[in-house]
């Protein structure tokens, strides 16, 4: 899932330490979703969401997987 | 020299070979240095656990299972407490590790032991079980550093 978190981040100057701290999760945690190696919790993301003071959808955003041409029917 | 977008974007390593070592993010929060007092303590009890079983001594050999039976228990009850105060992810590396590891090691442990049986050998001694400990803590730290840099 792609996110803002280190756009969202740095318009606020705060370090990953810092929004850890923030959340009540370990620095690496912070890292791992904002380089989109791990997808949040529905908790987790509700705290992004109340810190920055944006909605979800404003922070998280589906990766949209390309699909091939759909597939014919056989006549 | 640190720019400030150095440290906006400060790198946030895993402790790799805390990992390894002792399977445990570290000692630089009050539940991990909980963790090593406790696991230690409870690795001693084992440990006396074992030789009071073995050895020669006139002390019931009930006693030593019971405390190794303690130390056994004693280890998970820790670890139990340790996943409490982690957080989302450091859970998730955790219960995955674990459940790779000791399923790995009681597969192969089962496998060995209907192998024995179908080679005709003796009975297995009892204490055979610990080496299930053994094996399966250093491939739970391989587990825990493959996971962190998968979420690096």
């Amino acid at each position: 899932m792609k996110n803002r978190i280190r756009v969202l981040r740095a318009e606020r100057g705060w370090s990953q330490a810092e929004l850890a701290g923030r959340l009540g999760v370990s620095r690496q945690t912070v890292n791992a979703i904002e380089n989109g190696r791990y997808d949040s919790s529905l908790p987790l993301a509700f705290g992004l969401s109340d810190q920055f003071g944006v909605p979800i959808e404003g922070i998280f955003e589906p990766v949209k997987h390309r699909r091939g041409p759909p597939r014919r029917g056989r006549p | 020299m640190t720019s400030s977008t150095d440290r906006l974007d400060d790198a946030a390593e895993w402790p790799y070979a805390t990992l390894f070592f002792f399977g445990s993010f570290g000692t630089h929060t009050p539940a991990g240095r909980r963790l090593r007092r406790e696991s230690g303590l409870s690795l001693a009890v084992v440990v006396a656990g074992i030789i009071l079983v073995n050895a020669q001594l006139p002390v019931p050999v009930l006693i030593g299972a019971i405390g190794l039976a303690l130390g056994v228990a004693g280890m998970g009850w820790s670890y139990s407490r340790y996943l409490g105060s982690l957080d989302e992810l450091g859970r998730l590396m955790q219960l995955k590790a674990f459940s790779f590891s000791y399923g790995a090691v009681m597969t192969l442990a089962a496998a060995l032991t209907g192998a024995w049986r179908v080679v005709g050998g003796g009975t297995i001694d009892p204490l055979a079980f610990l080496v299930v400990l053994v094996l399966a803590e250093p491939l739970r730290g391989v587990a825990l550093v493959v996971l962190a840099r998968r979420y690096r």
